[in-house]
């Protein structure tokens, strides 16, 4: 068994399939040997898919349902916004899905939809930063900080 | 095990590629500014794929918001070619791996591309990942 919340897609606010982005489990080595048979099963997992369709087959009649607030779906701003500002308030953990916050440059070209909602994302992730102390002097190249500066030249 | 230790848990997520480590140094931070994880009993721990060869200090700044690290290999799936997985699920079967991590009762995965906003401890609550006597004597 495990738990997980609706998936949402730009056609319904509610799929009856979940997300995997956030999930409850409980780990155990026989349920992992059965997860792992399971997925070398002939039609469990199709050769392009990740884990999501898979688990989705694979606890099909086997999942308990999270509230929606618990993996709240970016996709719901442009398409269902009503359910979103209903959501929004009570949401726990917010998913960036049709946004990803990080490169490449065109995630947010002039103006996306969704804008507002990586603003907010920007602004926890420069409060983490001066938490932290990680400013972009000390940085070294790996870092990948700079996405950050793109909401300003592409925003 | 201890009966009496009460339940063991963890809030994880996955470091796949190095471009996923500020995304979790932004959840660990939302994480830990919006729950109580010491009244929840519940650790961070972040899988990190020994394969992203992700720089020591990248995982400094993750441990320093709170991350504990488990730097690992891919799971081995010998039917599965992650060549033919689409780009952005490519690493994400690792999620698989969780079920392994038996030093705890339960777990709430929680992507990358995520922040936290609210206090999630009633998940812990929830049937589907509860610790359960009869459970546990089943497996």
């Amino acid at each position: 068994m495990i738990a997980a919340a609706p998936d949402s897609w730009d056609t319904t606010p509610k799929d009856t399939k979940f997300n995997s982005g956030v999930l409850l489990l409980r780990p155990s080595m026989i349920e992992y040997d059965l997860l792992i048979r399971g997925v070398a099963t002939r039609g469990m997992h199709l050769p392009h898919e990740g884990d999501q369709p898979f688990l989705n087959r694979f606890y099909e009649y086997r999942n308990f349902g999270l509230p929606s607030t618990y993996n709240l779906n970016l996709v719901l701003y442009r398409w269902f916004p009503v359910i979103w500002e209903y959501l929004w308030p009570k949401a726990k953990i917010v998913h960036f899905t049709v946004r990803k916050p990080r490169p490449p440059a065109d995630w947010c070209v002039v103006n996306c939809p969704e804008r507002p909602i990586l603003e907010w994302y920007s602004g926890v992730f420069q409060e983490m930063l001066e938490e932290y102390g990680f400013t972009p002097s000390t940085d070294n190249a790996d870092f990948a900080y700079s996405w950050l500066d793109e909401i300003e030249i592409h925003g | 095990m201890n009966p009496f230790s009460g339940p063991r848990r963890a809030y994880a997520s996955s470091v796949y590629t190095d471009t996923f480590v500020p995304l979790a140094l932004a959840l660990g931070y939302s994480l830990i500014q919006t729950n109580n994880l010491r009244a929840q009993k519940a650790d961070m721990v972040l899988f990190v794929r020994q394969g992203a060869n992700v720089s020591d200090a990248s995982l400094d700044r993750l441990r320093r918001v709170g991350w504990k690290l488990r730097v690992e290999d891919d799971i081995e799936l010998p039917s599965i070619d992650v060549d033919q997985i689409e780009p952005w699920h490519k690493w994400n079967l690792n999620k698989l791996r969780l079920w392994t991590w038996t030093e705890y009762d339960q777990v709430v995965f929680i992507d990358a591309d995520t922040l936290v906003k609210g206090d999630l401890s009633e998940i812990w609550k929830t049937p589907g990942g509860m610790s359960s006597k009869f459970g546990k004597v089943n497996g």
